[in-house]
Parts: C-alpha cells; structure tokens; sequence
C-alpha cells in the first residue's frame, strides 16, 4: 500500500547497536552487546512476570519478591546479596511494573564473573527466611506510603487502574494491596517463585566492555546447568473491556491547587497505533510550542503545569493527560479547553512545520536514550521480552517514521474521539 | 539432556564467590581547557559516541547566593533569559528549539547560573544562533516577568504540599539564619511579588561577564570548532560586571533549639532532617568526609540505612548527606518513617551519629566502600555530558587541576584514623538539629520523650 502523506520524508539520523543472541539449553534467552566506552558491564535479567499476573488476594507479590530476590539465596546469606556486590564495586537495583520484574547490575569488567555468579544464584533456588519476608512487608508498606499515599497527587495511579480495567492484572497498581502484602505466607511466595523465575522465563542482557567468547563461556558456565522447573502458567487470556462512556470521580487529597487526571486506552505498545498516539502527544505536550503547553500555560494562563504521554504496556496501552490548575480557575474550563485542542489535534490539524518538528524531536531522543550501558541493556531485555526482536532498538525509529497524519486521524477517531475515558478531578480536602 | 546439565551442575562450586583479576585502569578522559583575554574559560570534552553536542554555560556567581534580600532574582534572571531578546519573542524561541528537535534550559542554584543546549550535531549552527541570542540580548520584558511570577507563585504553593520541601526549607533557615544559603533560592511568596524587570536587569549587568562565564563545548565537537563559536558567538558580553558580594561568615545560632516540627496534618510519614553546618565542595577534607559519610549514611550498604530499612523496616530508604557548596554546605540525615516509629528512628540516628565520631569503622566497612567508590567511578564517566559535569566542578569550585586523575588513589590510602578524624571534625551529635515534618497531633508527644521540644 502506497503511503500518501508522509510525516518523515527525509533520512533520519540513526544509531546501530551491534549484539549477539544466542539461548542456552535450560531455556535462558542472552544478548550480548559490546561498548568500550568505559571499564564496565551492565548486566541486565528481564523477568517476564509482572502484577498483571497476580491475582485478588496476592496484589503486590511481584513487587514485594523483587525486593525478596536481595534477601539471599542459596549460596548467598541473607543480606550478602548488596553486602557482597558494593565489596566488589558494582550498582545494583530492580524494578517492577504490570508486565515485567528487571534486575540489574553495573559491575567494573574485571567483575563480571563475580556478577554472573551473584546474578545466577537468585535464579538457582530460593532461600527466602521468614524473617526477611516479614521485614521487606514493612519496607514495600514504608513504600507506598512515601511513593503515593503521602506524595501530593501520589494516589492517582491507585485510583485510575480499578476504573480503566475491571477483569484483569491491569486493575490494580503494581505497588499492591496492603493487606494482600501482609496476608502473604513464604509458601505462596516460594510458589511464585517456582512458577515465574525459570530460565526459560528470562532474558540476561550484558552490555559493556566485554569480550563476547569468553563471556558465553561464563555465562554457559553460571546459567547453564540452572534446570529448576518450568512451571511457567503461560500468559493468563488477557480479558479488555472496552470503556464505553466517560468516568469521573472526584479524589480530596492534602494539596493546594486542583488537578485533572485521565486517561484512554490505546493499542498495546509496539503496535501501528502506539507508535502513532507517541507521536499524537508529542505535538499536543513536549516542549514550550506544544499546543497544551502553549495555549494553557502560556498563553491562557490557566495552568501550571501540562502533560500528556503514552503508556506502553504488553496487552493495552494508555494515553495519559493532567493538568494542575492555577489558584482560581475552574476544572470545568480547564477540560473543555483540553478537550477543544486534544480533538483539533485528533481530527488531523497538523500544519507541515509541527510534524518535521516531531521527526526531528523523536531523531535526537532516540540518539539520546542510547548512550549508557544501563540504557541499551534494559531496551535490549525489554525487546526480546515482549516481541522476541531485539533489533528493534535500532528499528523502531522507522516504526515512528512510518506514521501518517491519516494514521493519527484514523486511529484517534476510533480510540479517543468516539471512545470513553476515565477522569480524575483532584480537590484540595480543606 | 537434562541429567548431563544435572551433572554440569555437580561440577560448580557455587559455594564461594569467584576471585576477580585485577581491575582495569579507569583514566579520567583528556579535556582541552584554555581561558581567553576577555576572561571567557574554554571546555572542550570531546566525544563522538553519538552525533550530538552540548553547550553549556555557566555564570559564576550568579546564583541565590547573591540574591540579596530579594529571594529568587537569580534563579527568575536565569529563566527569563530564554522568554524573549531584542530580535526574538519568547514564542518564537520556544518554536525554533522544539523545531531543531533540541532542548534549551536555564536555571540557577546557590553558586552560578547555568543555561546549556542540547542538539544534534546537524542542527547546532541554528541551535548556538539561539543561544548567542538569549544570553547576550536578553530583555527581561514585564509581560513575561509577571506571567512567570504567577507560575512562580502556585509553584511555592505546590511546595507546601511536600514534606520533604517544608523539612528543607526549615532547616536551611536553622543552620544558616540569614545567612545567603538560609533563604529558599525560588524565593518566597513576597519576595517574589517584588522582583521587578529592573532588578533582573541589574542582576544580569552585574554577574553575566565574560570574565565570570565558563563555556563547555560536550560531545561531536573539535577545539577549532569550539574556539571559533566562542569567539564569533559570545563577544558581546561585558568583561566586568558592576559588583560582587561573596563573603560568608558562619558562626552558631546564639540560642539553640533541638527539635522543631513542621506541622503537616493528616500526613501518614514522619519526614525527617537531622543535622547541622558542613562543608565547602573545595574543603580539602572533602574526599575523607565523602567515604566517612558513605559508611555512615550514604549509600544502600551504609549503617543508617541498614538499621532503619533492613534491620526495623521504618522506611523505604534512609541516606545522610554533606551537601556541598561554594562557600559552606549543610550535613543531614534525611528519612521518611512511619508516624508511629519517629521517635525511636530518631533515637537510632543520633546513636549512629555517637557512634561514627566515637569509634573506628571496621576493616571491611572502609574496604567495601572503598571498593564500591571506585568501582562505580567509571559510570559516572560514561557519558560525554557526565565527564562535562565533573570538568565544569573542577573549574567552579577551585579544585586542583588532577583532582579527578588522582581520585581513586585519594579514595584508597584513607585509613581508619582518617575516617575517625573526619567525623570528629564535622559531626557534633551535641549540637545537631533536629527537624520533623508531619502530623504533629499524632507525632508530638512521642517526640517529647526524647529531648526538650522547642517549638511547636
């Protein structure tokens, strides 16, 4: 098919980052990438198992197990884990989000053996104590409430989820369920551990200053012989229910200006639309001459503050916008002014200027993300996770080139003018 | 297949972790550093990893430091430069940027004033154009100043909101009274309102010289290209500014209070700042502070953090810090604990506080810190932009040329004594500050058990 309309017609700027992938018996996926930049290694282990694969009454357990995954294992006393990886000079840390539990380490090169010995021995088995568990249950509580409860408008993800979905692991925050947390017992625990921390349930991407034979050689050597379970579920029947109408609640939280949160649901990450709505919210909120920004903060004077982004997600992403309100201005014209330029954005008045503005936007971020170890391996991880292409960090720039203003039009009509939508109206409780 | 990888797995010792070899040489990466007649000092870090370049510029002295008494002239001067100059409106150079797909930023902190751009290397012509233009001819022009007043304004609102910007700002005022770095360098609600065009006019005139800016060139650049862009792009500016304050003279509060809360109801964290007066970023002690205080609180292996997250689980994290500047700088331990445990978190700080100045560390608490320092030095080396940084400190802060070559040498001959040493030097555990922001109805009579409460 023949695109009319272009957005990106000329060459863009793009980087290569070379790697090698290879999958070892037990079922473990490895990229290898080399950067001699500096004299180090990131080394990154994508877990594919996030809260979209709990369930009511064990909301939070992936993230509480990755904070469980530092509490020692086999070989590895409790308290080692972080003890031994600063002794010998390398950054360590771990995240969690609705699809996904990533672990990494940044290790001087000549501990990269230390690393993968470390790194290994938490997918070998696990020896998490009573004692730990009911430790790290305190700190992930401490977490929520600094993170959200106590954080002013930090409750809005708690709030968005239970409204965008009803029937699936995207209903809750991953943050969890105070009272799951405390309920959870170490035998459900250890069963999550068996179900989801198998080889063949990760991707170990090192990128760095590393030479690639002897690298496979040590990675064969700590990750090969690690044969414990595939009990892996498989993905659960991802059931969506499209919104049909708008929702509005309105939250009282300790704050000073009132705010507006919503959110649509787009196409999941990767696909035409995603790609299409990023480039959407581009020209509506990044940088000063966005249209959000532009007309509301600046020139109106109606708010303080603007944004609108895409939230990439394995099975249904979201179109994400707030706005904080200036003392004495009214929610109900800061939306209809929203929803007059979002809808001017969405039925394609786009001039020529502003999407050569986003192509050459999108090039420098793109040139940007790519400069740190940490960076490349979580992208490379990430990709071969959910679309088995770790190529797309070189090619997903094209995927954005690809988008027409006919695509931004189509796909907004479908997703975001004739769809229904959640909305959050943040009010100061005094 | 499965009983040969059972096998393999017989084989491995997993028990202990495996020796390493000896570690790279990490060499902190060449720079080219000139200052020309006109007194403009010349970076260049040059690295073609990715076809980008920044430009950073930084006005010495012109930060909150010498706002005077009208709270938040630097940091409003700073971000007015890019809202309009003699030729360009304020949206006109928002349009050009975005368009090149680049950023521009200005800003200030306590020290200097900072406005750096950042753009692929194809567009950086039209991108330094921009820049010339908005430090040399900046207008400063009413309609902007007061739209940016009103933005201003709801922000320090918006600070209210935060537990962690109302225990700061506190404690800021505590340690330092009057002095430059006890003010909020954004200002308060009426100083803001009277900060006029005039008074960044005057503040531009004084602290925006050539013999006050430093320019680092980061990234897909030569020398050549460097030197002529600053020769052909930033002339215009004055050589000396009007005038300069920069004395600092700290003594202690005449009347000392322990414990002061900041009253945040219905707050469900008791936030916390416990502290007192630190150190310049040029003190020569500063390195032996640094591990000192990583061993202490700064880092996740560090004792405060163990105690509070790891071994009570009060928190979801615990750090202290000596937060450096010019002239002087603040120490504090800074947490977010549970309503009900304030008290006692409280009392295990001040412990660790005692404890750091009274007795050695251990062996292998300076070895794994030691160890840790130098092993993540190379990630802070990893970007061109991250060298930069550190270049631009060596030039802002008057440290020595090699400070940076001779880093993790300076890192591994500390010794025990020298950790001890330093505690003592800038740890008073009798004289520390005690500053608590949250639900005082809930909090204020536990903390009455621990020592006199001041002010309520």
């Amino acid at each position: 098919m023949k695109r009319t309309q272009n957005i990106f017609p000329d060459k863009n700027v793009s980087m290569n980052i070379t790697f090698e992938e290879f999958t070892l018996s037990s079922g473990l996926k490895v990229i290898l990438s080399t950067d001699r930049s500096v004299p180090s290694a990131a080394i990154n282990i994508c877990y594919h198992v996030g809260s979209k694969n709990e369930v009511p009454g064990k909301r939070g357990y992936a993230h509480l197990f990755e904070h469980l995954m530092f509490e020692g294992s086999k070989n590895v006393e409790p308290g080692d884990y972080d003890r031994l990886s600063q002794q010998a000079g390398c950054e360590n840390n771990a995240y969690t989000t609705e699809d996904k539990t990533n672990y990494y380490l940044l290790a001087p090169i000549h501990q990269l053996e230390f690393a993968l010995w470390l790194e290994s021995d938490r997918m070998l088995e696990f020896a998490v104590t009573e004692e730990s568990l009911e430790i790290q249950k305190g700190v992930v509580i401490e977490e929520k409430k600094q993170v959200f409860d106590n954080r002013p408008y930090g409750t809005v993800s708690l709030e968005m989820a239970p409204l965008l979905y009803s029937n699936n692991g995207y209903s809750w925050d991953t943050i969890g369920d105070v009272n799951d947390l405390k309920n959870a017992g170490l035998d459900v625990i250890k069963d999550f551990y068996e179900s989801y921390y198998t080889p063949g349930n990760a991707v170990l991407t090192i990128s760095g200053d590393i030479n690639t034979d002897s690298t496979i050689k040590l990675v064969e050597k700590y990750f090969g012989t690690i044969s414990h379970g595939n009990r892996y579920p498989g993905n659960t029947p991802f059931n969506d229910n499209i919104l049909q109408e708008e929702t509005v609640k309105t939250v009282y939280d300790n704050i000073q200006l009132p705010g507006i949160f919503g959110a649509y649901k787009i196409p999941k990450e990767n696909s035409p639309e995603f790609y299409a709505f990023d480039i959407l919210t581009d020209i509506l909120s990044t940088g000063e001459s966005s249209r959000l920004y532009n007309e509301l903060v600046y020139d109106k004077q109606l708010v303080s503050d603007i944004g609108c982004w895409v939230e990439g997600r394995e099975c249904s992403g979201l179109l994400h916008f707030y706005a904080i309100l200036l003392p004495g201005v009214s929610i109900e014209t800061v939306q209809k002014e929203i929803d007059r330029i979002i809808s001017d954005v969405c039925t394609g008045n786009i001039s020529k200027k502003e999407i050569e503005k986003v192509k050459n936007r999108t090039e420098t971020r793109n040139v940007y993300k790519l400069q740190t170890n940490l960076s490349k391996a979580d992208m490379l991880s990430h990709y071969k996770t959910f679309y088995n292409d770790p190529m797309l960090i070189n090619t997903n720039i094209d995927k954005y080139m690809d988008v027409t203003i006919n695509d931004i039009r189509n796909y907004s009509e479908k997703y975001i003018l004739n769809a229904g939508r959640v909305i959050l109206n943040y009010l100061p409780k005094n | 297949m499965i009983n040969n990888i059972t096998a393999q797995e017989k084989e491995l010792d997993r028990t202990k972790p495996p020796k390493a070899g000896p570690p790279k040489d990490v060499k902190f990466p060449e720079y080219f550093d000139t200052t020309l007649p006109n007194g403009i000092n010349v970076l260049v870090i040059e690295n073609n990893k990715i076809p980008a370049v920044s430009v950073r510029l930084v006005f010495k002295d012109a930060g909150s430091f010498n706002d005077g008494n009208k709270f938040g002239l630097a940091s409003l001067t700073a971000e007015l430069l890019t809202k309009g100059t003699k030729s360009m409106k304020a949206t006109e150079i928002a349009e050009e940027i975005d368009f090149l797909g680049g950023s521009l930023n200005a800003g200030s902190d306590w020290d200097g004033s900072y406005i750096s751009l950042s753009v692929l290397k194809k567009h950086l012509n039209k991108g330094i154009d921009i820049l010339s233009d908005v430090v040399q001819n900046p207008v400063f022009e009413n309609d902007e100043l007061s739209r940016f007043k009103e933005q201003r304004l709801s922000a320090i609102l918006q600070g209210k909101d935060d537990a962690g910007n109302l225990s700061d700002k506190r404690f800021n005022k505590i340690v330092f009274g009057d002095l430059p770095y006890g003010n909020p360098p954004e200002g308060t609600e009426e100083s803001i309102k009277n900060i006029t065009a005039a008074d960044l006019q005057d503040f531009y005139r004084n602290y925006y010289t050539s013999s006050n800016l430093i320019i680092a060139f980061v990234g897909d650049i030569t020398v050549d290209e460097a030197l002529k862009f600053t020769e052909d792009k930033f002339s215009k500016l004055p050589e000396i500014g009007m005038n300069k304050t920069n004395s600092f003279k700290y003594s202690d509060p005449e009347s000392y209070k322990n414990v002061y809360i900041v009253n945040k109801p219905g707050a469900v964290q008791s936030n916390l700042r416990i502290g007192h007066i630190g150190i310049a970023r040029n003190n020569p002690d500063y390195i032996a502070v640094t591990i000192m205080n990583t061993i202490l609180g700064g880092y996740f292996g560090s004792r405060i953090n163990y105690i509070l997250r790891e071994k009570h689980g009060f928190t979801y994290g615990a750090r202290s810090y000596f937060n450096p500047h010019l002239y002087s700088g603040d120490f504090s331990v800074d947490t977010d604990v549970r309503n009900e445990v304030t008290d006692t978190a409280i009392s295990l700080i001040l412990e660790e506080l005692k404890k750091i100045t009274a007795e050695n560390v251990t062996d292998e608490e300076l070895e794994t810190v030691k160890n840790y320092m130098s092993g993540v030095f190379p990630l802070q080396l990893e970007t061109a932009n991250a060298v930069a940084t550190r270049v631009i400190n060596l030039k802002l802060y008057n440290l020595p040329k090699d400070y940076y070559n001779k880093y993790i040498s300076s890192i591994t001959s500390l010794t025990k004594d020298d950790i001890l040493n330093s505690a003592k030097k800038y740890i008073n555990p009798e004289k520390i500050y005690i500053v608590v922001s949250g639900d005082a109805g809930v909090i204020s009579e536990k903390l009455k058990k621990i020592r006199g409460l001041a002010d309520l």
